[in-house]
């Protein structure tokens, strides 16, 4: 069996990839596709780490996926929630461009 | 060893795909096939619910609505140039540095994997049954929250994207407008056949239909407290707005068959008359313009 | 499934009934959403009725039935469940039976009325929530069916909500209910703390069983009663209910009169053995009961409003009900809300019927005379008159003396209870007076009506009248059940006393005093009637017309709390918002504008820092990640 270290890593880098995707892309659609990216590279790390700690008794063997099923969950009302307020400025200013969106500041 | 770096290799390609890919379309699709993988990596960890659900809710589910919204929305590629070309180049670097973190992290704290076993036996597979035992006792809370969320989440979403009321109430005005207009044409068209006067009168009403059309949407949105009127209480002013009558001005003016006419729809027995609502309107409408 | 156990299904009955009002209510035709909302609870009350005789029969009277199991951590278990015994059983068939009427009622009540649906609807939920709360096996499930009437009760009164008044009544009834809500989540927290369940069986065997210390026990205690209060108006937190008349006249009957103003009462009762290990907190209850008697019954002198009244007398009686739990006499206070139920719920619906037959008046002084137009609406009030004012014979005679015995008797309060006494003997005289210048204003005496309602006025349909006479026959037969029990069999208290085995006792002295104290509370109701008949019947209301003033003042605006209150809550919440306005604009600010200068060269330097590109933002954000993922690998990772 691969150890968990391997799949750690190989999140670790999935992760970065959606930081990356995060900072560098404008249009807000893509920095959204990208979030998915970090999610996902942390569902894994946690399925991983449910199989290291198996033996520590029964009862906790699934909390880590337990905790992915409810992260999914989460990661579906944020994309409801989320493409909600793109589709809200897009009819407001017909562009996503996030750059564009910077009088939030105070 | 060799599967799993295959998949990372495919899944680290779909990743760079998705982050790099100019068409939005593209980039979505590259994103389904690395979540995909994923779920053959959540496959080999002994997840085969999570695999599933991956495949169903994230890969399906999501990304059908990722792609819904782009097609809606028409989002295409293209970038301009950014102000912040600094920032590119400053992402790499920390991505690289943060990967190498938690790697060496990962690496220099590996511990061995417990035997096949006790993995079989603690996970058994990692199939629904497992899972929603610990859904249901451990997870009770979180998953009831959970709950609430996307509630929540639904909830916010629909009134995002709902339209305002006063939207709503701009484009009434404009079906009005529209309307008005081909009856319009359609008089001067009259007008232009045969100089029949009668033809012509329907021209200048129009304007009269509008403003007539706009008093009543004012009427339902603004109405008045018919309860002032002495003689009508909560449960007459719900019928009387059932028959939409809102505003003093229009019992003030009732005339006499509608008077009776209402009376027998609505079972008044002769109050309006008896307690004299026109009268009593009449003073309150006039004293609401004051 | 037993007999019992088909009592469980009450509460789903009447959401179900609530359910198909609520969402297909539009599409049925008017008077079938009132049959359908009147069946539910009519078969609710038939599922009760089958407990009552099954629990008869019972060696242990309770039966539990587990729902649910909602929350499981550690040794903390949170499991949801019905608990079936006589007393929830007595209270439920209170809240089916009276509840059964009063829908019936409101079908010719609301006739022709645009939310008759909706009425129906909330009627209905009202009673399933009010059925959770006296089912409830614990306080956590109490607590739901308590806020879920508070809701149905805030839907009712602002039921008419277009109406700005209503919606008022409602909101203000909604917040000061919030007051005794903390108290009760406040009481449920120590709960937890201190027997680490919330079961209410479970809680009083371990405060029985003495594994609390008295004086934890009491803060509890004084929580509850603070839940109670605000549920059943109750000083300080009666302010609500007058106004909550604003509410259609039935849903008045049904929950400000009949069950969920009383529903502080049975948490009290429920909680029996946990008050009567605390005298400290029995003895808050007790004068908090007798101050609200006395004090809702000066306020009810001077009120015009025939609803009004109505109202501050429930007050007055719930203060009653208080003083016998207090006391120690749990059964004796369920008695009153038994007796009470009844004879309340009649006056309502005849005032109801009132209202009704003269187009929607409600002003006392615009009435008189109705007795030849409206001969059962008369009768039938007249009984419930004479039941309320503690006539001998009429239910409200058999549980009002029963609780000023038990007052007289109590070993829990101590010594303060002769002056509890002499109070609810006074508040009794006040009762038999305000109630016959209630009767007598609105029924006899000379026509005040004016010409609208002259031409208007009629005896109400059979649909309303037959309720009045039903509540009537029990407003006299209910106080047989329990019968003063050194002279006589009372079924009552031993019923009750089957779930509620609380440690009190009472002192028992001679039978010669007993009855002097049944000659004094006959005497009160005599001397109470007897002032209003010459006051109203032979000197015209004169003597009550002469003393204007300060007093008439205090007593017409509810002893003078939402006076007192305004500038005490509210003013003062302004108050505080104005002054820290002012702190902020006067010192803030100006410290704030004197440090600006400092803070600009800082600014200057932090400005390139505030782009508001979200980009640049996370960036940062990412730098921090990656500081923390190195400081963690190069120190050697995380053991």
């Amino acid at each position: 069996m691969v150890p968990t270290e391997y799949y750690i890593a190989l999140s670790s880098i999935i992760f970065v990839i959606g930081a990356v995707g995060v900072l560098t892309r404008r249009s807000a659609i893509m920095v959204f596709l990208s979030v998915e990216l970090m999610l996902n590279a942390a569902n894994l790390a946690l399925v991983a780490f449910a199989r290291q700690w198996s033996v520590a008794g029964a009862a906790t063997a699934l909390n880590g996926q337990a905790a992915v099923f409810i992260i999914l969950a989460i990661a579906a009302a944020e994309v409801a929630v989320g493409l909600g307020i793109l589709v809200a400025i897009f009819r407001y200013r017909s562009s996503t461009d996030i750059d564009a969106l910077s009088e939030v500041r105070l | 060893m060799l599967g799993f770096l295959l998949l990372s290799a495919v899944m680290i390609v779909g990743a760079v795909g998705v982050i790099s890919l100019k068409q939005p379309v593209h980039a979505a699709l590259s994103l389904v096939g690395t979540l995909l993988t994923l779920a053959v990596t959540y496959v080999t960890l002994e997840a085969h619910f999570l695999a599933a659900v991956q495949v169903i809710v994230y890969a399906g589910a999501i990304m059908v609505l990722f792609l819904f919204v782009i097609m809606l929305l028409n989002i295409q590629g293209g970038q301009q140039a950014s102000d912040m070309k600094w920032l590119r180049p400053a992402a790499y670097g920390v991505a690289v540095l943060a990967a190498a973190g938690i790697a060496i992290t990962a690496f220099r704290n590996a511990a061995p994997l417990p035997d096949a076993a006790t993995i079989n036996a603690a996970l058994q597979g990692g199939g629904a049954e497992q899972v929603a035992d610990a859904l249901f006792s451990e997870f009770v809370l979180p998953f009831q929250l959970v709950g609430i969320l996307l509630l929540t989440g639904i909830i916010g979403a629909t009134s995002l994207v709902q339209r305002k009321a006063m939207t709503i109430y701009g484009e009434a005005q404009k079906k009005v407008v529209a309307a008005a207009k081909p009856a319009k044409a359609k008089a001067s068209v009259a007008v232009l056949e045969g100089p029949e006067p009668a033809h012509i009168a329907p021209a200048p009403a129009e304007p009269q239909a509008q403003e007539d059309i706009e008093q009543e949407l004012k009427d339902i949105l603004e109405p008045d407290d018919l309860k002032l009127i002495k003689g009508i209480g909560p449960i007459l002013e719900g019928l009387l707005h059932e028959h939409g009558i809102t505003t003093f001005e229009q019992i003030a003016a009732l005339t006499p068959e509608e008077i009776e006419e209402l009376d027998e729809k609505l079972d008044f027995r002769g109050r309006i008359e008896r307690e004299d609502w026109v009268s009593q309107a009449k003073l309150l409408a006039e004293g609401k313009k004051q | 499934m037993s007999a019992v156990e088909l009592a469980a299904l009450a509460p789903a009955l009447a959401l179900l009934g609530a359910l198909i009002n609520g969402l297909f209510g539009r599409a049925l035709k008017e008077p079938l959403p009132g049959y359908l909302a009147s069946a539910t609870v009519g078969l609710g009350f038939l599922f009760s009725l089958f407990a009552f005789f099954a629990l008869q029969s019972m060696e242990e009277p309770s039966v539990h039935i587990a729902l649910w199991d909602y929350l499981k951590a550690g040794n903390f278990d949170l499991s949801l469940g019905f608990t079936i015994d006589t007393l929830s059983v007595t209270m439920m068939l209170i809240i089916t039976g009276v509840g059964f009427l009063i829908h019936l009622y409101s079908i010719a009540y609301m006739h022709g009325d645009s939310g008759f649906s909706r009425y129906f609807s909330f009627l209905n939920l009202f009673v399933a929530a009010m059925l959770i709360l006296v089912l409830a096996d614990s306080f956590f499930l109490m607590f739901i069916g308590w806020e879920g009437v508070g809701v149905c009760s805030y839907l009712l009164i602002s039921f008419w909500y277009t109406e700005r008044a209503n919606a008022d009544a409602a909101r203000k009834a909604f917040i000061t209910n919030r007051v005794g809500d903390v108290g009760f989540l406040l009481a449920m927290f120590l709960t937890v703390f201190a027997f680490g369940t919330l079961n209410i069986h479970e809680v009083n065997e371990l405060a029985l069983a003495g594994a609390v210390s008295g004086g934890l026990i009491t803060v509890i205690g004084l929580f509850y009663l603070l839940a109670a209060t605000g549920k059943s108006a109750q000083l300080p937190l009666q302010v609500w209910l007058p106004d909550a008349m604003a509410g259609p006249t039935p849903v008045s009957a049904l929950i400000h009169a009949a069950t969920m103003v009383t529903a502080g009462v049975y948490l009290i009762a429920r909680a029996g053995p946990l008050f009567a290990l605390s005298p400290v907190a029995s003895t808050w209850v007790a004068w908090i009961g007798a101050l609200t008697a006395i004090i809702a019954a000066f306020a009810a002198f001077a009120q015009t409003d025939i609803k009004k009244i109505l109202a501050f007398s429930t007050i007055s009686q719930l203060g009653y009900m208080f003083v016998a739990v207090g006391a120690g006499a749990y059964w004796v206070g369920i008695f009153h809300v038994f007796t009470h139920a009844f004879f309340k719920a009649l006056l309502f619906l005849g005032s109801g019927s009132v209202i009704h037959a003269l187009g929607g008046e409600q002003d006392i002084r615009k009435m008189g005379g109705l007795h030849k137009h409206m001969k059962v609406t008369s009768f039938t009030s007249l009984i419930a008159t004479l039941a309320i004012a503690g006539v001998p014979f009429f239910a409200g005679f058999f549980s009002k003396d029963a609780i000023l015995a038990h007052v007289f008797n109590s070993e829990l309060i101590g010594g303060s209870k002769y002056l509890l006494y002499v109070l609810l003997l006074v508040t009794a005289v006040m009762t038999a007076f305000y109630m016959f210048r209630w009767y007598f204003q609105i029924f006899r005496g000379e026509e005040r009506l004016s010409e609208e309602a002259r031409a208007h006025v009629h005896e109400s349909p059979a649909l309303m009248t037959v309720p009045l006479m039903i509540l009537a026959f029990f407003s006299v037969a209910a106080g047989y059940f329990g019968l003063p029990e050194f002279a006589f069999p009372n079924v009552f208290s031993h019923w009750i006393e089957r779930s509620v085995e609380a440690p009190v006792s009472f002192g028992h002295p001679s039978v010669g005093l007993e009855w002097f104290l049944i000659l004094l509370s006959v005497a009160a109701a005599a001397l109470g009637l007897g002032i209003g008949y010459w006051v109203y019947a032979m000197r015209k209301g004169e003597p009550a017309r002469g003393d204007t003033g300060a007093l008439r003042n205090l007593s017409a605006s509810g002893a003078g709390f939402d006076a007192l209150y305004r500038p005490l809550f509210i003013r003062s919440s302004e108050g505080l918002a104005s002054g820290l306005s002012s702190l902020d604009s006067n010192v803030v600010n100006k410290g704030v504008s004197q440090g600006a200068g400092s803070v600009g060269l800082l600014a200057n330097v932090v400005r390139w820092l505030q782009t508001g590109y979200a980009r640049q933002y996370a960036l940062f954000m990412f730098i921090g990640v990656a500081i923390l993922a190195l400081v963690v690998a190069l120190n050697g990772g995380l053991s």
